[in-house]
């Protein structure tokens, strides 16, 4: 069910109506968890069965591990963590696998090709994840009672909304248990924060409906052999839409997904924080789906040795964490190519770092978040292309096509609808340095704006690009 | 900062209301045409609410029918077809419109592909929609300000380029353009590209649930039509030989033919492929899209 449907708004409110009713208030996590699970239904009926499956695995676990009496506490949290990368790896790499092998024409690797991907398993299956080794490592803020609670049947049903809650179940936010399970408790009508929601759904379906949607029908021709055809200029010009457009489409989602979170009582944590002004590689993946970046650091590259056992161990840390990241993305050689790439950019910008010193003037950094932000955006085009090779196609004519005339129209259309998130990214870097208030003085207007062109200037509505994540 | 916000895009969509409806540039001389979807989306709109013919006839297909030339069609033809979307689409649209057509022509090549849920989901997903944008002209895709806008900087760029034209770069011999030899086409390398992935994806046939939902819903369509008195004619348009027997065009064609028996339905004939030239093995380049049209056209005339 896509955010933007008639279907999801009747769910939401039919959900959100009854949700602070009186006598109700004892049931709201149950409803949440109904709601989540005909959210989830809508588009795959069958595979409920698979998220169920797994969040009972990842339940009964958990709570063996706080609870259970003469167990290996850390034999218990292992096995849950393999068994849940054994489903992801079944579910979603199998597939890849039998075509890498050429085994797709036996009856094994045909079964496994034509295995359906079940919606969101990367996400919940990292919540899995995230569960167990919290549980082991018992994160609860303050070291208090674990934040598994002693009722086996509560822990269950909060455990289901944990990982099935509607709003980011699909595509993220990544949820970590120690920060979400403390704020499972009854919910007050007047204690929402009108305002924040309003801003983040407000936005969030801007970029989304406005923006990415509009964006999608311009990039649609980033494929091959049509962008063959194509001026230098429109190329370039494509792939800077692109950026602006994964953008939008992604951070448009987790915006709403906050807001909605928002509505029902939850604070899901910020998963993009302007990451096109990032100077380096290194603040760009602190900006760029956060909750994934910090899953990685916090349950990969620091259990690797992050950056404790030597230069040399860190770098390759830091492509390995950046490699599985890139698989994370997607069964598809190309996405471990993207994820090596960006950890070739990690490694390489420490070791720059590690042996030269730099004047932080302007100037520098100017420069330095171009070619942060060129190389990210040349590395999207294996998320648009499917194949390698066409990538190469793809940055070869853009040299070789200078003498074609170029697309006037698709230029200009790029350049209106990548404006509203040149400028979100403009004032977030006025809002992180000491001009905020100069955006926050007319906010009111930039949202009327983007009410009025939610209204008459929405795109065709398609499935959020990391819906197949 | 909500109320303010919320009173401000009431203002200014009250504000682009009266544009729309009494600013004759942005009603009459621009239109956010942003690329095939959104033409699609315009043209559809345009025949829900502008098309008053009494009597008229329509042709509905995909991108292939769509380049039929509007100039040698008569007048009270509307071309209903999709760049990128099927038969399905236009016969739906046919469903809101109170004055139906007298003839509706269907092209079969693309009928497998379906309906497309988005497209359906924009222009009409249901009656009261129709009925306010009927009413509400700025809420059509025509009017998307931020489409009026990039089209109204592109016509200035247009012309600024044609009074700077030492500015403007002209193609090159290595650009991939239609080059004529001893009267025929020499096949561009780009070209060949595409045909060669046409002849690699037309190769697989959908499964047959989905040939079956697809083909029983463009049939009941038709058949509703027919009882309404319309006339139905298919039409195959012309394209690359490498491609006219692809395993999914044999297999539109007699799932079609079963359906719809050549004994009780019109067919216009089809001319063979090598007569006409295709910029990408499927779809007309515009001088056989003429010849192709005046051939429709004539055998109008002629067989119907």
């Amino acid at each position: 069910m896509l955010f933007t449907s008639p279907e999801f708004l009747l769910l939401f409110l039919i959900t959100f109506s009854i949700y602070y009713l009186p006598f109700i208030k004892q049931l709201q996590v149950y409803l949440l968890i109904v709601a989540s699970l005909i959210f989830y239904a809508y588009s795959q009926p069958f595979l409920l069965l698979l998220l169920v499956f797994s969040i009972f695995i990842n339940a009964y676990t958990s709570y063996a591990i706080v609870y259970q009496a003469n167990v290996n506490r850390k034999m218990l949290a292992t096995a849950g963590v393999v068994l849940n990368l054994a489903v992801i790896a079944f579910f979603k790499y199998s597939g890849m696998l039998a075509n890498t092998l050429s085994a797709e024409s036996g009856s094994v690797g045909a079964f496994l090709v034509s295995l359906p991907l079940p919606l969101g398993i990367s996400f919940f299956t990292f919540e899995g994840i995230s569960l167990l080794v919290d549980t082991y490592k018992d994160k609860t803020p303050n070291n208090n009672n674990s934040f598994v609670v002693t009722s086996f049947r509560q822990h269950i049903a909060n455990t289901f909304l944990f990982v099935s809650f509607f709003p980011h179940l699909i595509a993220g936010p990544i949820l970590k248990a120690h920060e979400f399970y403390p704020q499972i408790k009854i919910k007050v009508f007047a204690r929402i924060d009108w305002d924040g929601a309003f801003r983040q759904l407000v936005t969030g379906y801007f970029l989304k409906m406005v923006i990415a949607d509009n964006l999608k029908d311009q990039t649609f021709w980033i494929s091959y052999p049509y962008f063959l055809k194509m001026s230098s200029e429109t190329l370039l010009c494509m792939l800077f839409g692109y950026s602006m457009q994964i953008f939008a489409d992604f951070a448009g989602y987790s915006l709403i997904a906050l807001g909605l979170a928002r509505l029902f009582g939850y604070e899901l944590k910020q998963n993009f924080r302007y990451p096109y002004i990032s100077a380096t590689f290194a603040d760009f993946w602190k900006r760029w789906h956060i909750s994934l970046s910090s899953f990685l650091r916090e349950y990969l590259y620091i259990p690797l040795g992050g950056n404790r056992r030597g230069k040399g161990r860190t770098y390759l840390n830091l492509f390995i964490t950046m490699f599985l990241g890139g698989l994370w993305h997607g069964a598809a050689w190309s996405y471990a190519i993207w994820g090596s790439a960006h950890g070739l950019f990690l490694g390489l910008e420490r070791l720059t770092n590690d042996k030269f010193t730099f004047n932080n003037t302007r100037l520098l950094r100017i420069a330095r978040g171009t070619l942060v932000f060129t190389a990210v955006t040349f590395t999207w085009l294996l998320f648009k292309l499917p194949e390698f090779g066409q990538v190469i196609k793809y940055v070869a004519a853009i040299f070789n096509n200078y003498s074609i005339y170029a697309d006037i129209r698709k230029i200009t259309l790029i350049f209106c609808y990548s404006l509203p998130v040149v400028i979100y990214h403009f004032a977030g870097y006025l809002k992180e340095g000491e001009k905020g208030y100069l955006i926050e003085k007319g906010e009111w207007a930039l949202y009327g704006l983007m009410l009025f062109l939610l209204l008459t200037n929405k795109g065709t509505s398609a499935d959020f690009i990391y819906f197949q994540f | 900062m909500k109320i303010k916000s919320i009173l401000f895009s009431v203002l200014l969509t009250g504000g682009y209301y009266f544009l729309c409806n009494y600013w004759e540039d942005i009603r009459f001389r621009y239109e956010a045409n942003q690329g095939q979807w959104s033409e699609n989306a315009m043209k559809a709109q345009e025949f829900l609410y502008d098309l008053n013919t009494p009597h008229y006839s329509c042709i509905t297909g995909s991108s292939l029918g769509f380049n039929l030339a509007g100039n040698v069609l008569p007048n009270n033809y509307f071309n209903l077809c999709f760049r990128g979307q099927s038969v399905i689409d236009g016969l739906e649209l046919l469903e809101y419109k109170e004055r139906l057509p007298d003839t509706v022509f269907v092209e079969i090549n693309y009928v497998s592909r379906g309906r497309s849920k988005d497209f359906k989901r924009k222009i009409a997903s249901n009656r009261y929609e129709v009925n306010l944008k009927k009413h509400l002209i700025f809420l059509r895709d025509k009017y998307m300000p931020v489409g009026i806008v990039a089209n109204y900087m592109e016509g200035k760029i247009n012309f600024w380029r044609q009074r700077y034209k030492s500015l403007t770069i002209k193609p090159s011999a290595n650009a991939p353009v239609k080059e004529i030899a001893n009267g025929l086409p020499k096949i561009d390398k780009v070209r060949e590209d595409i045909i060669r992935l046409s002849v690699k994806t037309m190769r697989i046939v959908p499964d047959t649930a989905s040939i079956n939902t697809t083909f029983s819903r463009t049939g009941s369509l038709l058949k509703a039509l027919e009882a309404k008195g319309v006339t139905i004619v298919f039409f195959e348009m012309p394209i690359d030989c490498a491609l006219v027997n692809s395993n999914l065009l044999n297999k539109n064609r007699k799932e079609m033919e079963q359906r719809f028996t050549k004994q009780h339905y019109f067919y216009i004939a089809h001319e063979g492929c090598g007569a006409y030239y295709t910029v990408d093995g499927l779809h007309l380049d515009h001088e056989s899209a003429v010849r192709y049209t005046n051939y429709f056209v004539k055998q109008l005339q002629t067989g119907h």
